[in-house]
């Protein structure tokens, strides 16, 4: 079966630059080959990053982890479909964002079970308590303070450089919602950072 | 935001780090995770091999009922549809509490079957025997693995599933049978 992880296009951006073909390196062909201890090299090689874009998607360290894991599973289990089109690294990227994105849509159908409400950017709750204008705050703590759909946008733009279509496809949203997230997300961020 | 804010705050996400260490090691559930996939997959085949041969095997002794009702029809060969019989290396794993009541129900069934076996060509009962064989060795496989692991319910799922697939291969054979 193929997946959106498959079709999607890799997009230029600062901090994903396009990747020529690379082959399928020695030691991912025998993870696919169900070499176990390759597949466990491929996870340390790539855990710090992956890690990485699961903490800034989900702004929760537990949360975070879990979707880790999530994701070296599906990677292992999808490992016969990479064909070596892009560097594995990017491949494992989409794989974890599918995770972090299929689990959010979860949690919004249950939401939505519950509460009943055609709203669903009621869902994102209240902006997050802001620091004292005082204070100074790091990044990626600001990030994490983000609400979920400013935050997800704005880490899938700013930082994975997907496109706003990519985005509206993925999240399932229209492009004008993904422009208004990144928006929001910017102008909550230039409030909490001081330089 | 006017440019300049942008620009800082590109700035600002270009000095982020790539690379974020989980604060533990998550390989050791990583891999109990794949493990358990892998075991899954294990059934899943066994289950697969066994559901789709046990259609062919149902498609096949129908078949045969039709070519004996009408002379002319070709009566499929077992050759097609049976491969070759893998030897038994071990004895199978006893089976456990819950399958009692599918074990009751093909007793009933295979008393019905027996009764008919009479009017089977040798190589429709052979087509029959070649398949239940196979959802009997798929049983076994899946019935291994619920005992290594009986905390895994989509194991215990297959279980159930592979035993439905017998049954229903004895109950189609018996009705097709009794048609005669």
């Amino acid at each position: 079966m193929t997946t959106w992880v498959d079709t999607l296009p890799m997009t230029e951006s600062p901090a994903r630059p396009q990747q020529a073909p690379v082959g399928i390196p020695a030691r991912v062909r025998a993870a696919q080959d169900g070499d176990a201890a390759a597949f466990e090299a491929i996870y340390r090689e790539n855990v710090g990053r992956v890690h990485a874009l699961c903490l800034r998607m989900t702004g929760n360290p537990r949360e975070a982890e879990a979707m880790t894991q999530e994701a070296f599973v599906r990677a292992w289990q999808r490992l016969g479909q990479f064909r070596g089109e892009s560097a594995l690294s990017t491949w494992l990227n989409h794989v974890a964002v599918s995770v972090v994105l299929t689990s959010r849509r979860a949690t919004l159908r249950r939401l939505r079970r519950v509460e009943t409400t055609d709203d669903l950017a009621r869902l994102d709750g209240p902006d997050p308590v802001r620091p004292q204008p005082d204070s100074r705050i790091d990044l990626e703590r600001a990030i994490a303070l983000l609400p979920d759909g400013a935050r997800i946008v704005f880490v899938l733009f700013e930082i994975e450089g997907y496109t706003h279509a990519e985005i509206a496809r993925e999240l399932g949203i229209a492009e004008n919602t993904s422009k208004a997230q990144l928006h929001r997300a910017r102008g909550l961020l230039r409030e909490v950072l001081h330089d | 935001m006017t440019d300049r804010e942008r620009d800082s705050l590109r700035e600002r996400v270009d000095r982020l780090p790539r690379e974020v260490p989980p604060a533990r090691d998550l390989w050791p559930d990583v891999a109990r995770a794949i493990e358990a996939s892998r075991r899954r997959a294990r059934v899943y085949r066994a289950v697969a091999m066994a559901s789709t041969l046990a259609a062919a095997a149902a498609i096949a002794l129908f078949v045969g009922v039709a070519g004996r009702r009408t002379p002319g029809h070709l009566a499929v060969s077992p050759s097609v549809s049976t491969p070759a019989p893998t030897p038994v290396v071990a004895a199978p794993p006893p089976p456990l509490p819950e399958e009692n009541a599918y074990q009751g129900a093909e007793r009933l069934l295979d008393a019905e079957l027996d009764e008919r076996r009479a009017s089977l060509k040798p190589a429709q009962a052979a087509v029959l025997d070649d398949n239940l064989r196979i959802v009997d060795r798929a049983i076994e496989t899946t019935r291994a693995e619920v005992r290594e692991h009986p905390e895994d319910p989509e194991l215990r799922a297959e279980l159930d599933r592979v035993w439905e697939d017998k049954l229903d291969l004895i109950r189609q054979a018996t009705e097709l049978y009794s048609e005669m």
